[in-house]
């Protein structure tokens, strides 16, 4: 075992990615019929990368989220996250590896029976922290995202941006390694987004955290990430940096991607009609 | 009114306390833990089983359609059983709690299901084990609408001992019968009904507002 540890940890300097996911398959069963939501995706996030995934409503991006924390279980592929195989990991392994890999929500997903001190103090509480360590962490935690004022509040006293902040404190709390945002800024109106990015930019910056953020909004993922997948139907269709997908996109999906957010800046839309 | 009304209505009112008391407190002991699974074996949920589902649901409307009277009566071998005799108040807590707690479990789920399945994950992704979202989250969560669905359980509880007192079990309802309605006594009748409506009030008052102080607390408003 030591000696693929070692392996590992040699590898991540030259470059081992902290997430690598090999031919991941997941379909779900409707009653309307199966619905392929992911097929064979291949993906790879260099260790503190912003890394953004897009595409239209169900094109599996949350889906692929949620199955690199297994929150969904794929049922076949391979991923691995900061060196866990992820799929072979039992109930008390995985949880001690989902303290490596936070995860923040659309909805923000806040326990309305604790107040804003006792939200970011859960996931200490789960992996045994004691109760003297926790308070600390807690405060350390609430002033990292300017919210110290608010301990004693409860979540449903919060404005949504608060909210996000008191879920990315939550989400910080056993020092992961991975964040991992699931539409996390598309409840929140323009002014707030940016300022909760730039809270997420800090915190890459200054934790050399991981970001995968799974969006709609193409223009995010413009100004926030380095590189970016453009997932169509359950599939991954086209992968690189921001720059080079929004200057040059190769697949049908990411042109018709980046064309609808260019006409949307252009006013094109209101102007031509209904066309895109 | 006669002299022994009073008497009388404070050891039957007794008699009914205790009953509703105990019996919802076995059969929230037995429910709680039904209702819970019930929630966790669901579709999509912290231990999704649809064997243990559909089982487990099945044997609690088999017991739930049973009319009450006949579950107390087939009840009355097992309090033989357990307590000893078919009479009393202590025996009827047999049939009563077993009555009890299949209508618990279904409050029980129906109010656990209502919590935001984002919240269980938001609790996984948070390094809890399933055993930790549930009573850490789940529970916590769901406490205004349990405290609702157990303060409605209660009060039907309240009205099976009034059944439970047409085979001897002692309460009020066996004072309306008794008395009320065999005797001819109308004063009794009248006395029992304004005891049970008061209690009835008393308890539901109590449920609202405990139901009520805790979202208040939470800042939740429904």
């Amino acid at each position: 075992m030591s000696i693929i540890y070692i392996d590992i940890r040699n590898n991540v300097e030259y470059g081992v990615p902290m997430i690598e996911v090999r031919g991941l398959s997941k379909t779900f069963f409707s009653p309307q019929g199966p619905v392929l939501a992911l097929r064979d995706v291949n993906l790879s996030i260099k260790p503190g990368e912003i890394f953004g995934i897009v595409g239209f409503s169900g094109a599996g991006k949350s889906t692929l989220l949620r199955c690199l924390n297994r929150l969904e279980t794929p049922e076949s592929g391979v991923i691995v996250v900061d060196s866990h195989i992820v799929g072979t990991l039992d109930e008390r392994a995985l949880a001690r590896f989902r303290r490596r890999v936070g995860m923040i929500f659309q909805q923000f997903n806040l326990f309305d029976s604790r107040t804003v001190s006792g939200n970011v103090a859960f996931p200490l509480e789960c992996a045994g922290v004691a109760a003297r360590r926790v308070q600390s962490r807690v405060d350390e935690l609430l002033d990292l995202v300017g919210l110290s004022d608010k301990a004693r509040s409860y979540p449903g006293q919060l404005s949504g941006g608060q909210k996000q902040r008191v879920g990315i404190a939550r989400a910080l709390a056993n020092d992961p390694v991975v964040l991992l945002c699931d539409e996390a800024t598309s409840a929140l109106d323009p002014q707030t987004t940016m300022s909760t990015l730039d809270l997420l930019g800090r915190l890459n910056k200054s934790l050399g955290l991981t970001l995968v953020l799974v969006t709609h909004e193409l223009d995010l993922v413009g100004a926030f990430c380095d590189r970016m997948a453009v997932m169509d139907a359950g599939r991954i269709v086209e992968v690189g940096t921001v720059r080079k997908i929004f200057n040059d996109p190769q697949s049908s999906t990411a042109r018709s991607f980046v064309g609808i957010t260019r006409s949307l800046q252009e006013g094109q839309l209101y102007r031509d009609g209904a066309g895109v | 009114m006669t002299s022994d009304l009073f008497d009388l209505l404070v050891q039957a009112l007794g008699e009914t306390l205790y009953m509703t008391a105990l019996s919802s407190v076995i059969g929230l002991a037995l429910g709680l833990p039904l209702g819970i699974v019930l929630t966790v074996t669901g579709r999509g949920h912290l231990a999704a089983s649809p064997w243990w589902n559909k089982g487990l649901g099945l044997v609690i409307n088999l017991t739930r359609s049973f009319p009450s009277i006949i579950l107390i009566i087939v009840a009355l071998p097992l309090s033989r059983f357990l307590v000893g005799t078919t009479l009393g108040a202590t025996a009827a807590l047999v049939p009563l709690s077993l009555s009890a707690a299949p209508f618990l479990a279904r409050i029980i789920e129906g109010a656990l299901k209502e919590v935001d399945k984002g919240k269980i994950e938001a609790a996984l992704a948070g390094g809890a084990r399933r055993g930790q979202a549930v009573l850490r989250i789940l529970l916590p969560e769901a406490l205004p609408s349990l405290i609702r669905g157990i303060t409605l359980s209660v009060i039907s509880i309240l009205g099976l001992t009034a059944i439970a007192g047409a085979i001897g079990s002692g309460g009020l309802g066996s004072l309306a019968i008794r008395f009320g309605y065999m005797r001819f006594r109308d004063d009794v009748m009248v006395a029992t009904v304004i005891v049970l409506v008061v209690l009835v009030q008393g308890i539901q008052t109590s449920g609202d507002l405990i139901a009520r102080h805790i979202s208040k607390r939470r800042h939740v408003y429904e």
